[in-house]
């Protein structure tokens, strides 16, 4: 067999190395072991980078199983790979040796990795969907780890919440392709815009809507966030997220047809959300929960624009490279990010000014003003003003302005954590941590040059750069005048925020849900007093059948005396009604 | 060999097993094991022998006329060699695990007899090829489970028996009185060779009334609700009582039955001509909420599989009603999968109990550390109930849902969402305290240390094969001969033959 025909088994190599290592016994204890587990996401790595395109058919596997590596799945599956990578060397630094669940969260930590990758693959879609379950559900013990209260609260969001998007999912996915029976992404796309059915797009878009954060089921992104040991936090927020636009990209008849009413709802249920994420997010006072909320307002971006491509298929084409850059520019500086709140709360033994400007890189990449902050919004700008839709574009400069100020505010709460970090002589972070936070840097740094996209990415013109700035020099100026008036000046409001907690609506939810469950439980309580109720009847009027049937004996004895008579009077009646009645003679 | 004689020694294995094991003394134990394991080993190897010769369109029948219009009629079709695969696959794991459950208890004479009885009383069901056949070993199935029900001879056990006994005969009864009424009309029912749909219209309301008369005969040991009530019951029994009861023979029976009522006597086609298969549609779909419904609330470990079991079973009435190949292949597949599945639920629950003397789910907390095995399989049968894949409960999810849009009817999609979502809420709380709660001082009820390793061999070995069954039934689905595979030629058959 030559080497040709051997490629398309990478694929299967690449989601089945992560699987083989979470079944390694001693993965904590023998070195090889640690250094297979390192090594889980490089064969995917390596496929995305160098390897051609590639099809895989399984038929025994499922539904029968069909894989690909094409041009749309490639910078995502780069992007993810090298991110998991990176978080994966920095975990192995970051969880302590005497840490009693260090084992089952690596185990747990490649089975997500795998689950990982194989959504990114799939195109039959019980294999997509046995990714995405088996993602969401390993991650729930990763979310969990610590196992403190938060941990479980976060966990127990995440769950909840991921729960009802799965039924989501699998409501939308089993009547879509039953409708076209479609066993592959692309034919159910396909079908889906065929049929134009509006209730399976809301599923699907809501289904994955719950991964990607869509204002109203985006409460498990703040509560877990903070919660989970750091390098989960960056896989969870820089890559895992993505699985959920991912599935809008991969289920939604994006470019086939106009929907403009789901289009419509997205665009404006992302908007609010980007807006009103980032506006909450201000009032955060821990890092982790800040860049959990400019998730959600990322998120809410990317759920906009989608929602204009769903809207009108003509920007598809032009949209899906920016969009592709936009969540691999996202997943690798928000990876950084979280990576650096570990670095901050350990400070290296480095100089300020070298960690602060390594700390500060993926924050202004973010905001838009540097790296490949630049590319990406000139891209996604130039498609959307190409398909006439500048007010959307206008919209969602302001949101880069929200941008800013929640990466200014989470550079803020970074240099209090080095502060407190520094007065409490915190133990410098190990070289693990440090090797995996910078080769975040460096590759979200160098995002532009290495990603492969199915379009060439642009540098934006010089003449454009103001257009495309202006957030960020708004955002820095909004910073400053912040700092100036409020800083030291109005305790009140500082103590105010402090109260504020991660989590919005769910805290808003927990008081009626509790309503309701006490509600609930009186309702079985009755329940039960009525079964009670119920049972005493019947055990009463069973007394009285059974007392009524013993009171047959008494009709019996009357009957007994009754009878004689009874006879009598009978045969009179016959002796004297016969001749009358038979017409006798 | 002549297809006769393969038949009849397949249902001879058990048949004959039984009276042996009844004359050897209590104490001959390995004598015992061995005809027990050779027994069920031998009819394995028979049924593959002739899923083969199926496969090579050989022919397996046993016509034996007993008088004017009745006849002891055995045959080996797809489908109910399908069953019969099923339960001899099971049957063969149930002994092995039997045999280490029971250690050290007595009347195991008894209990093995009665066990094998059992066996080949669903054997005969899985390859009656009439009515009348298919009436006699029901009802044999009825009286044999009966002792086993009842074998810990326990107040609740002896309750638990009268219930059991109580619901199966009268139902027992019902369904005569449907076998003679429609033998009255329509002459000997030969499976597949019945012409109701000939008969005139105006017996169509006859017609109806007897199918409701079998639904209602036949729902009792299906445990379709409201005739369920003994399924929860009877779980005072020994854990392989149960894994029989639930998985390999009696509901199965029960559900095997119905498949038979709607494709084989009446026909698909006919059925919904009738507008039966709209009702039982609904009915499954009340049956799959109830029953949920009912698992949630209980903290009891096997009773909340039993309630589970209700639920699971109504799945394959559920495919048979939607009309379409790919429900029947729903159903059909379902038949195989929840078997495997409920079975490895109730050797783990079993596990459990033998072990740690754990019954109840609050007590489960942090055994997956000290029972890792047990608890794998566990995981596995309870995430496959819930329909995740790459389980066989996915693979089953995906057809009906294909089947519901087929046949219309895209409300089911709602019922088996509703269902799983459900069953993740009684199945996940179980399982997070497996495996993420510390054990709680002092750890478990009656801990023992029946193995060398977490427990006795023949206890978790049984445990993870069947878990594993139920991973490979949906991760290589595509294989021919997997259960997908060999539901797909019966609905096949049953659609263009």
């Amino acid at each position: 067999m030559s080497l040709t025909m051997l490629m398309p088994w990478g694929l299967a190599a690449a989601v089945a190395w992560p699987l083989l290592v979470a079944a390694l016994p001693g993965l904590c204890e023998r070195r090889l072991a640690t250094l297979a587990w390192l090594s889980g996401p490089l064969p995917a790595l390596a496929l995305a980078l160098w390897a051609p395109a590639l099809e895989l058919g399984l038929e025994a596997w499922l539904l029968g199983g069909q894989w690909l590596l094409d041009e749309t799945r490639r910078p995502l599956l780069a992007m993810s790979a090298l991110l998991w990578a990176l978080a994966g060397g920095y975990a192995w630094g970051y969880l302590a040796p005497e840490d009693p669940h260090r084992s089952r969260f690596a185990r747990l930590w490649s089975l997500t990795l795998a689950g990982n990758l194989l959504l990114l693959l799939a195109e039959d879609i019980p294999s997509f969907y046995l990714g995405f379950a088996l993602m969401t559900f390993a991650a729930f013990g990763l979310v969990l780890h610590q196992g403190d209260e938060g941990a479980r609260r976060g966990a127990r969001a995440y769950l909840l919440l991921a729960l009802v998007g799965e039924g989501l999912i699998l409501a939308g996915l089993l009547w879509a392709a039953g409708e076209s029976g479609a066993l592959t992404l692309t034919a159910l796309r396909q079908g889906l815009a065929e049929s134009g059915s509006l209730a399976m797009v809301l599923l699907l878009w809501l289904g994955f809507g719950v991964k990607a954060g869509v204002l109203g089921l985006h409460p498990w992104l703040p509560l877990a966030h903070p919660v989970a040991p750091t390098p989960a936090s960056a896989v969870l927020s820089g890559v895992m997220v993505k699985a959920g636009v991912w599935g809008w990209w991969q289920t939604l008849p994006l470019g086939l047809v106009a929907l403009p009413l789901p289009g419509n709802l997205m665009i404006v249920l992302g908007l609010l959300g980007a807006f009103l994420a980032a506006l909450y997010g201000l009032f955060m006072s821990q890092a982790k929960a800040v860049l959990a909320y400019s998730t959600v307002s990322q998120l809410g971006m990317l759920a906009a624009l989608t929602g204009a491509a769903l809207h009108s298929p003509d920007l598809w084409p032009a949209l899906l490279p920016a969009l592709l850059l936009f969540a691999a520019h996202h997943g690798l500086n928000k990876g950084a990010l979280f990576l650096g709140v570990g670095i901050a709360q350990h400070p290296p033994r480095l100089p300020f000014w070298l960690v602060g400007a390594g700390l500060a890189l993926p924050a202004w990449a973010l905001a838009g003003a540097l790296a490949s902050g630049l590319p990406t919004k000139w891209m996604i700008k130039s498609g959307l003003y190409d398909g006439g839709w500048t007010g959307l574009a206008l919209a969602l400069s302001w949101a880069a302005v929200g941008t800013t100020l929640l990466m200014a505010r989470t550079l803020w709460c970074l240099y209090r954590d080095w502060q407190q970090a520094v007065e409490e002589e915190a133990e410098p972070a190990s070289r693990a941590m440090l090797a995996g936070w910078l080769g975040s840097l460096v590759a979200a740094t160098l995002l532009p040059v290495w990603l492969v996209l199915p379009e060439a990415i642009r540098l934006p013109p010089w003449v454009e750069l103001w257009g495309l700035l202006w957030p960020v020099v708004l955002g820095v100026i909004l910073t400053l005048v912040a700092i100036q008036q409020l800083l030291g000046r109005h305790p009140a409001v500082e103590a105010a925020m402090a109260t504020w907690r991660p989590g919005d609506l769910w805290w808003l939810a927990q008081g009626p849900l509790r309503r309701r469950r006490d509600e609930l439980n009186r309702g079985v309580a009755a329940l039960r007093r009525y079964n009670e109720r119920w049972r005493e009847a019947r055990q009463y009027w069973n007394g009285r059948l059974m007392r009524g049937l013993d009171g047959l004996e008494g009709v019996e004895t009357l009957l007994r005396w009754l009878l004689l008579p009874l006879i009598l009077g009978m045969g009179a009646l016959l002796i004297w009604g016969l001749p009358v009645t038979l017409p006798l003679g | 060999m002549s297809g006769t004689l393969i038949l009849l020694l397949t249902l001879a294995t058990s048949l004959l097993a039984a009276p042996v094991i009844f004359l050897l003394p209590e104490r001959a134990r390995r004598t015992r094991t061995t005809i027990n394991l050779g027994a069920a080993l031998l009819k394995l190897a028979l049924v593959a022998w002739m899923v083969w010769g199926l496969a090579q369109g050989l022919e397996y029948r046993f016509h034996l006329p007993v008088m004017e219009g009745f006849s002891v009629h055995l045959v080996a079709d797809p489908l109910g060699i399908m069953f019969a695969g099923l339960s001899s696959l099971l049957w063969l794991f149930t002994t092995l695990y039997a045999v280490a459950y029971l250690e050290e208890s007595p009347n195991r004479r008894r209990f093995f007899g009665f066990f094998s009885l059992c066996v080949a009383s669903t054997l005969g069901i899985a390859l009656a090829a009439n009515l009348f056949t298919f009436l006699i070993f029901y009802e044999l199935l009825t009286l044999a489970t009966y002792p086993l029900v009842v074998h810990r001879g326990t107040p609740a056990a002896l309750a638990a028996g009268r219930i059991y006994l109580r619901y199966t005969v009268s139902a027992g009864f019902v369904l005569l009185l449907g076998v003679v009424w429609l033998q009255a009309l329509a002459g000997e029912l030969t499976f597949g060779e019945l012409r109701l749909s000939e008969l005139d219209e105006a017996y169509h309301p006859t017609l109806k009334g007897i199918f409701l008369l079998l639904m209602l005969g036949l729902g009792v040991k299906a445990a379709l609700v409201p005739l369920h009530g003994w399924l929860p019951q009877a779980m005072v029994a020994p854990a392989p009582v149960s894994a029989l009861l639930h998985a390999v023979a009696v509901v199965k029976a029960g559900a095997f039955g119905i498949v038979r009522l709607v494709y084989d006597v009446y026909g698909i086609a006919f059925s919904a001509t009738l507008g039966l298969l709209g009702w039982l549609t609904v009915a499954a779909s009340f049956t799959i909420l109830y029953g949920s419904l009912r698992a949630l609330a209980q903290s009891d470990l096997k009773r909340r599989l039993a309630f589970s079991t209700v639920s699971q079973v109504a799945y394959i009435v559920l495919g048979v009603s939607l009309f379409g190949p790919l429900g029947t292949l729903a159903g059909l597949v379902h038949l195989l999968h929840q078997g495997l599945m409920k079975v490895t639920l109730f050797f783990c629950a079993g596990n459990y109990a033998e072990e740690l003397g754990i019954h109840r789910i609050d007590e489960l907390d942090g055994v997956g550390r000290r029972m890792p095995l047990t608890s794998l399989a566990f995981t596995l049968g309870g995430l496959g109930m819930i329909g995740l894949p790459p389980l066989a409960g996915f693979i089953s999810k995906w057809y009906l849902g294909m089947g519901a849009v087929a046949a219309d009817s895209p409300w089911v999609i709602a019922v088996l969402v509703a269902s799983s979502l459900l069953n993740a809420a009684y199945f996940l709380p179980p399982m997070y305290r497996l495996w993420f709660k510390a054990a709680a001082d002092p750890a478990w009820p009656q801990a023992r240390r029946l193995g060398r390793f977490e427990t006795h061999a023949w206890l978790w070995g049984p445990a993870l094969a069947t878990g594993l069954f139920s991973l490979l039934a949906g991760l290589l689905a595509g294989l021919p001969y997997s259960p997908l595979d060999w539901a797909g030629r019966v609905a096949g058959g049953e659609y263009f033959p």
